[in-house]
C-alpha cells in the first residue's frame, strides 16, 4: 500500500470541488504528493494540504445550481409525496399527532401573544429609553421599603440642578385619591365623572400623549389650564370644539373654573397610565402649602435625561440628594419608567421580581405543554420505526444516505407542523375571545412581520424538536438487520419512549397539583374570615350638594353637618342596614404614619402604623369585632379625640390594660376607647399590621359606605340613589361599588393564574392522554398474537386485561412517583409568598396522582378490553 | 479578440502542452516549467490556466487510461487545437517581428 494523502484535505476537496474537474486534480495532486512523500512524508502531507486550499476558488467551486438543485426538488416531491401516504395510512397516529400538535400550538400560540403583550406594555413612549420614575427609600425594621412617593418639589429641584436632566415633572395619579371621584360640568347642569391628575408642565413632552388640539410645551404652563383627553371633550362640548372651553370642577378644595387648553388623544390600552383630565401641578401645590416641607412625600416624579445619559450615571448623582440638601435618611433612585410594569416589586430597595414572575410562569408552562405535545409525536414515530424498518432497508440498500433519511423524517414532522398550524390559527381565532376576557386584555391576531416570523419560528422549531429524535432513531437501523425484520426497539427505543411518557405524566401530575392547590388557596382567600363583613355593602362618593358650588374653599362640599344630614337619610332608607362615611376603605385604601408615639417606644424605631378614618358607624358598619371597651359614639362630644386600635398595635405599644390609657398622635394625646379584633386590609401576602382607626367627620371622609339587606339589593339601591339626587345638586352621577368586588380585585393575578392554570393543566391531560392512547393502541396491537396463545391456552379475559394494563400502570405510578416531590416543591414555596395560606395536605397530591391514574387507565382500557375480547382464531389464523 | 487573448502564464502553459504534444498533463506541464522557468510554480495555477484555455478552445482534453499510481486516478492529457496553434504562431510571429526592429543597442 502506498502513502495515502491526508484525509480531510482529500474529503474537503471532494466536497467543494466540482465533479467535472475532481478526477483530474485529484491525480495531479496524488502523483506530486507521492513524489514528495520519499522525501518528506509530513512536508508532503502539509504541501497537499495547502495546495488543496489554494482551489477552493471560484472556478473549481460546485456551482449551487445545475443539476444538484434538480435532484433535491425531486427529493423533496419524494419526500412529500411518502409523507402524504404515511398520513393516509396511519389516520389514527396521523390524527393523534395532528390535535395533539394543534392544542399544543395554540397554547403556546395564545399564551405567546399574551407575553408580547405584557412586554410591550408601556413601551410606546418615544423617549422610552430615557424616561425613568424617581422612587424613593426609606429604612425600617423590615429593611429598605422603596415607594414611588416623592417630595412635591423635587421633580423642580432635580430639573434645576442636575445637568443630566432633559425635562422633570410630578404627578399627582388618580389613584392617590382614593378612589375619590372627580366631577367635571362643560355648563348646563351637565355633570361627569372624570379621572383627574395633577402633572407638571413638561408632562406631555416626558410622555408621549399625542396632543390633538394644544402645544405640549406650554398647555399646563397657568394654574388655571386643562388638558382633556378626546372622549371627555366629546361628554363635555359635544360636536364643538373643546379649546378655549370653560370647565368646572366641582370639588371642595379644587373647585374653580379652568380654560381648555389642549386636548390628548384616547390613551393606548398598553399605556397603564390612564386619565381624563390633567390639572396644573403648580395648582395642586398651591392648595397643599404643606409640599413646602420635605417630610411630606406624596407626588410621583418622572423625567427623562439628555441623550448619552445613562441611568447609573444619573442614580449615582441623586443617591443622596436628599440628604446632602435637606438631610433627610432617605435615598434616591430612578427605575426606568417602562420597567415598573413588569419589575414592579422591590426588595431592600432593588427591584426584584413582580409580573414578569408570571410572565415567565406562563412562558414555562406553553414550553411544556409544547414539549408534551412533541413527545407525542416522538412516541409515535419511534413506535412506528419497525413497520417502516423494511422501508429504510430498502432505502438504504440502494443507496441512501443517513443524511437523505433525516431530512425524510425531518420533512414529514415540519410537514405536521405546518398542518397543525394552520389549525392553530382557526383555534386561536375560536378560543381569542375567551382568553381575552379571562386575561383582562385586549388581545387580537394581528399579522404584524414580527409576530408571524417569531410564529413561523415556533412552528419549525416544534418541528424539528418533534422529529429530531426518530429521524436519528430510525435513520441508524443497519439496512441488513433492517431488511431481515430483526429491530432493536425492545431496548433502546422501548426505554426512551417510556421515558417520555413517564415525563408527559409527572408533568400532568405537576400541573394538576398545581391547580388543585392554587384554587384551595383563592377559595381560602374569599373564604377565611377578614375579621369583617365584605359582603353587601356599597361604596359611593358624596356629590356636590346644592348651593355650595361657587363658594369658598372651606365651604364648599359637605360640611361635617352636611355629612350626618345625609347619613340619617341614608339610614333611613328601607333595606339599608346601616350607613357610614369614611376617608379610607377597607381594602389596601389606608394611610401609613409613623407618628404614634407612647411612653416606652424605642426612640429609633420607625415602626409604621395603618391609619383608617372612618365615621361614627363605621366599626358596626363594616362589622369589624370590638373586644374590649366601645366604639365611637354620637353621645360622646370628645370622640374625636379619642382612639380605637387593633390588637396588632396593642401587641406593639405593649399596654397591659389599654383600655384608658393614652398614646400619643402626631404629638396629640389620645385616649384608647376601644380595642378591636384584628382584621384584614392587606392582602394575604402581608402580615396584619398595626391599625389605629380614628373619628373623621370633615369633609376628607366624604366617601360613603353603607350595609344593605341581601335581599331586594336592587331596589334598595335605587333607593339610595334616589336619596342621593335628592340631597345633592341635580345631575349628579351616581356610581356605586360593591366592596366585595374592590377585595376580589386585589387577588385579580391570583384568580386569573388560577384559571389559567386549570385550561393548562387540562390541555397537558388531554395531550398526555392521547398519546398514552396511540401508544398503547400500537403496543396492544402487537402483542395481538401473545394474546392470542393466551386465551388458547385458557386465560381468561380479567387476566389479560390486567396483562395487558400492567405495563401502562406501572409506568404512570412511576411519572407520579417522579413528580410528587417537584409539586410539592413548587406549590410550598408559591404558597410561602402568602402570609395567610393553606396548609397542603397530603390527600391535594394524593388526589392528583389517583386522577391521573384513572384517566390513564380509561384511556387505555377501551384498547384493553377490545383485545381480551378478541376471537384467538381471528388473531392466530394468518399464522 | 477577446477570447483570443493569451496571458503571459498561459502562453507558457500553452508552449508546454503544444511542446509536448499529446503526452501533456497537469505535473508534466507543471516538473517542466519549473524546471525552465527555475521557480516554483503552483499546480493549481497551471489547472486555472488550462480551463481557461480549454473554455477558449486553445486546448481540447482527454482522459488516460488507469494506472496504479496516483491513486488509481486516470490522467487528463491536454492537446493544442489548431485555434491554439494559430494563436501561438500569431504570437511568436508579432514578438520576432518587433523584436527585429530593435536596432543595435550597445550597452558598453
Amino acid at each position: 500500500m502506498g502513502p495515502f494523502p491526508p484525509k480531510n484535505a482529500l474529503k474537503f476537496l471532494r466536497w467543494f470541488c466540482r465533479e467535472d474537474y475532481l478526477e483530474e486534480i485529484e491525480g495531479d495532486l496524488t502523483e506530486l504528493f507521492e513524489k514528495y512523500y520519499s522525501r518528506s512524508p509530513v512536508r508532503a502531507k502539509w504541501e497537499f494540504t495547502c495546495r488543496v486550499i489554494r482551489y477552493f476558488r471560484p472556478g473549481f467551486i460546485k456551482s449551487l445550481k445545475t443539476n444538484q438543485q434538480l435532484n433535491t426538488i425531486a427529493m423533496f416531491r419524494h419526500n412529500f409525496l411518502l409523507t402524504y401516504r404515511n398520513f393516509k395510512r396511519h389516520r389514527s397516529s396521523f390524527f393523534i399527532n395532528l390535535s395533539s400538535l394543534s392544542v399544543g400550538l395554540t397554547c403556546a400560540l395564545l399564551i405567546y401573544l399574551w407575553v408580547y403583550d405584557e412586554l410591550h406594555v408601556d413601551k410606546f413612549h418615544e423617549k422610552n429609553n430615557r424616561l425613568v420614575q424617581v422612587l424613593l427609600n426609606e429604612q425600617t425594621p423590615n429593611g429598605l421599603i422603596s415607594q414611588p412617593n416623592t417630595p412635591g418639589l423635587l421633580a423642580g429641584s432635580l430639573a434645576e440642578e442636575i445637568p443630566e436632566v432633559d425635562h422633570a415633572a410630578g404627578v399627582v395619579p388618580y389613584e392617590w385619591f382614593e378612589g375619590e371621584k372627580f366631577i367635571l360640568s362643560g355648563g348646563d347642569d351637565r355633570f361627569f365623572t372624570a379621572r383627574n391628575q395633577f402633572v407638571g408642565k413638561d408632562y406631555f413632552n416626558i410622555f408621549s400623549f399625542d396632543l390633538i388640539m394644544g402645544d405640549k410645551d406650554r398647555a399646563l404652563a397657568d394654574n388655571n389650564s386643562v388638558v382633556i383627553s378626546e372622549g371627555l371633550a366629546e361628554k363635555l362640548f359635544p360636536g364643538m370644539q373643546a379649546i378655549g372651553k370653560s370647565v368646572e370642577w366641582v370639588h371642595n378644595v379644587y373647585g374653580g373654573v379652568y380654560k381648555v387648553t389642549g386636548v390628548f388623544a384616547t390613551l393606548p390600552p398598553n399605556s397603564t397610565i390612564q386619565f381624563d383630565a390633567a390639572f396644573s401641578y403648580g395648582l395642586f401645590l398651591d392648595k397643599h402649602d404643606k409640599y413646602e416641607n420635605w417630610g411630606n412625600q406624596d407626588p410621583y416624579t418622572y423625567l427623562t435625561l439628555k441623550p448619552n445619559v445613562s441611568i447609573d450615571q444619573f442614580n449615582a448623582q441623586i443617591g443622596h440628594f436628599l440628604k446632602v440638601r435637606y438631610d433627610l435618611d432617605q435615598t434616591l433612585f430612578a427605575q426606568f419608567f417602562s420597567e415598573r410594569y413588569l419589575h414592579g416589586h422591590y426588595e431592600n430597595g432593588v427591584p426584584a421580581g413582580g409580573r414578569i414572575v408570571y410572565v415567565r410562569i406562563f412562558t414555562i408552562i406553553a414550553l411544556f405543554i409544547l414539549i408534551i405535545a412533541c413527545v407525542n409525536f416522538i412516541n409515535m414515530s419511534t413506535a412506528r420505526a419497525s413497520v417502516r424498518m423494511k422501508e429504510v432497508g430498502v432505502k438504504k440498500a440502494i443507496g441512501a444516505g443517513r443524511n437523505k433519511l433525516i431530512t425524510q423524517y425531518i420533512t414529514e414532522s415540519l410537514l405536521m407542523a405546518f398542518i397543525s398550524l394552520a389549525l392553530t390559527v382557526f383555534l386561536v381565532l375560536l378560543f381569542l375571545p375567551r382568553f381575552s376576557a379571562i386575561t383582562a386584555k385586549d388581545i387580537t391576531l394581528t399579522f404584524d412581520p414580527m409576530l408571524v416570523f417569531s410564529i413561523l419560528i415556533i412552528t419549525v422549531l416544534t418541528g424539528i424538536a418533534s422529529g429530531a429524535y426518530p429521524a436519528f432513531y430510525i435513520s441508524s437501523f443497519k439496512p441488513v438487520r433492517a431488511l431481515k425484520g430483526q429491530s432493536d426497539t425492545r431496548t433502546g427505543g422501548w426505554f426512551i419512549r417510556k421515558a417520555l411518557v413517564i415525563f408527559q405524566f409527572a408533568i400532568s401530575v405537576i400541573f394538576i397539583v398545581t391547580v388543585i392547590i392554587i384554587y384551595k388557596q383563592v377559595e381560602f382567600i374569599q373564604s377565611k374570615n377578614l375579621g369583617y363583613n365584605k359582603d353587601n355593602i356599597i361604596l359611593f362618593t358624596a356629590g356636590v350638594p346644592e348651593g355650595s358650588r361657587a363658594l369658598g374653599v372651606e365651604e364648599a362640599g359637605l360640611s361635617g353637618d352636611g355629612i350626618e344630614k345625609f347619613l340619617q337619610m341614608l339610614q333611613g332608607t328601607p333595606g339599608v342596614v346601616n350607613a357610614t362615611n369614611h376617608w379610607h376603605n377597607m381594602v389596601r385604601g389606608y394611610g401609613m404614619t409613623t407618628g404614634v408615639d407612647w411612653p416606652g417606644k424605642d426612640p429609633d424605631s420607625n415602626i409604621h402604623f395603618a391609619q383608617i378614618s372612618g365615621g361614627y358607624d363605621f366599626i358596626q358598619t363594616t362589622g369589624i369585632e370590638l373586644k374590649e371597651g366601645r366604639v365611637y359614639s354620637r353621645d360622646h362630644k370628645t370622640d374625636n379625640t379619642k382612639i380605637i386600635l387593633n390588637e396588632a398595635a396593642i401587641e406593639v405599644i405593649g399596654y397591659k390594660d389599654p383600655v384608658g390609657k393614652t398614646i400619643s398622635l402626631w404629638g396629640e394625646e389620645r385616649e384608647i376607647i376601644g380595642i378591636v379584633k384584628d382584621f384584614h386590609i392587606d392582602a394575604f401576602y402581608e402580615e396584619i399590621k398595626p391599625v389605629f382607626i380614628k373619628l373623621d367627620v370633615n369633609i376628607l371622609a366624604s366617601n360613603f359606605m353603607v350595609r344593605i339587606e341581601p335581599e331586594n339589593q336592587s331596589a334598595t339601591i335605587d333607593r339610595v340613589k334616589q336619596a342621593y339626587q335628592d340631597y345633592f345638586m341635580n345631575g349628579m352621577p351616581f356610581e356605586f361599588k360593591f366592596l366585595d368586588n374592590n377585595y376580589q380585585q386585589l387577588y385579580d393575578q391570583e384568580i386569573r393564574v388560577s384559571i389559567l392554570s386549570r385550561y393548562a393543566a387540562v390541555i397537558a391531560i388531554f395531550i398526555s392522554c392521547l398519546g398514552l392512547f396511540g401508544f398503547a393502541t400500537f403496543a396492544i396491537q402487537r402483542r395481538f398474537k401473545e394474546v392470542g396463545i393466551r386465551k388458547i391456552l385458557g386465560a381468561d379475559r380479567l387476566k389479560i386485561m390486567y396483562l395487558l394494563s400492567r405495563d401502562f400502570t406501572k409506568i404512570v405510578l412511576t411519572a407520579v412517583a417522579v413528580s410528587l416531590p417537584v409539586s410539592y416543591f413548587i406549590t410550598k414555596s408559591w404558597l410561602n409568598n402568602f402570609a395567610f395560606r393553606i396548609d397542603p395536605e397530603w390527600w391535594f397530591y394524593a388526589s392528583a396522582g389517583l386522577v391521573v391514574l384513572i384517566i390513564a387507565w380509561l384511556t387505555v382500557g377501551v384498547q384493553t378490553i377490545k383485545a381480551a375480547s378478541v376471537n384467538p382464531t381471528e388473531c392466530l389464523k394468518d399464522e | 479578440m477577446i477570447e483570443h487573448s493569451l496571458g503571459e502564464f498561459e502562453e507558457l502553459v500553452l508552449l508546454m502542452v503544444a511542446a509536448f504534444h499529446d503526452k501533456a498533463y497537469g505535473v508534466l506541464i507543471l516538473e517542466n516549467l519549473e524546471g525552465k522557468l527555475g521557480k516554483k510554480v503552483n499546480i493549481s495555477a497551471i489547472h486555472v490556466a488550462l480551463k481557461r484555455m480549454e473554455n477558449k478552445g486553445f486546448v481540447t482534453s482527454r482522459y488516460g487510461g488507469i494506472t496504479k499510481e496516483r491513486g488509481g486516478r486516470r490522467k487528463k492529457f491536454y492537446v493544442i487545437t489548431a485555434l491554439g496553434k494559430r494563436v501561438l504562431d500569431n504570437q511568436y510571429a508579432l514578438r520576432t517581428s518587433i523584436y527585429r526592429q530593435i536596432p543595435k543597442i550597445s550597452f558598453g
